[in-house]
């Protein structure tokens, strides 16, 4: 870990850039700012869901001309350019989920929540959020298809003997996503 | 019979009219957004890159770089990030 809250994913992300450039002020800070163009991409996509599409340009617009983004994570202060990345990288995948609930989807998010615990352990506010919040106000999108697999019918499909060319667990999230 | 033929296939012809329409206006709107995307994202990434001379690197940029570089325990590095 870097600090007492914050892992090594930079640091991971850094390593080939610097084992084939040199370190300078390049090197170091225009990785993160093309990282946070990706990140208004996704965070426009993210926009895109639930906003008509000139105030979601607009909100873009916004995003893109705030001087204190651009400052923040043009220096990676704090540092904040990866946690914003997978903060709406995981509202992304959060909105397919509940567009069409399945298991890959839901895994996705998981391991994007995850993810984000690893690069800042602070994550773990946001994710508790996420969490509380869709379990809250969105339960009527989740809840059905929960219920639907755990019903009669998948139990019966769980407790069947796996076949010995392919795993069941490999059939049963093949069948879900 | 021939006139029902007749408003049927006027009919037809003017609802491909209007959704030939609609398809030009979707495509329309949807190259204008883009448009619009790419010239804020450009516009970003440019304001990013002036910003970037800024003289001298923060602690915890270096920092990243050291431990990137697997020097995680040199004295510059714990000295640059405040810790002993």
């Amino acid at each position: 870990m870097s600090f007492h809250y914050i892992g090594s994913l930079k640091s991971y992300l850094y390593i080939p850039i610097l084992a084939l450039l040199d370190v300078s002020v390049a090197t170091i800070r225009l990785p993160v700012v093309l990282i946070s163009a990706v990140t208004l991409v996704v965070g426009f996509a993210v926009l895109r869901r639930f906003l008509p599409r000139w105030t979601a340009v607009l909100a873009l617009g916004l995003m893109a001309t705030d001087p204190a983004f651009l400052f923040t994570t043009t220096l990676d202060f704090g540092p904040v350019v990866l946690m914003l990345l997978i903060k709406l990288a995981s509202l992304l995948l959060l909105a397919r989920f509940l567009r069409a609930p399945s298991t890959g989807r839901l895994l996705a998010v998981g391991a994007m929540l995850l993810i984000g615990v690893w690069d800042k352990l602070n994550f773990l506010w946001f994710a508790a959020a996420l969490i509380a919040a869709v379990g809250v106000v969105y339960r009527r999108r989740w809840w059905p298809w929960l219920r639907a697999h755990r019903g009669p019918g998948s139990l019966r499909r769980c407790s069947r003997p796996a076949s010995p060319r392919s795993p069941g667990w490999a059939k049963s999230l093949a069948n879900a996503t | 019979v021939r006139a029902i033929i007749c408003d049927h296939s006027q009919a037809n012809r003017d609802g491909e009219k209007l959704n030939r329409r609609d398809a030009m206006t979707h495509r329309r709107r949807s190259l204008l957004t883009l448009g619009l995307v790419l010239a804020l994202l450009t516009y970003y990434v440019v304001s990013g890159i002036r910003l970037m001379r800024l003289p001298g690197l923060q602690s915890d940029e270096l920092l990243f770089v050291n431990i990137a570089r697997g020097i995680y325990n040199s004295p510059e590095t714990h000295l640059r990030s405040g810790s002993r």
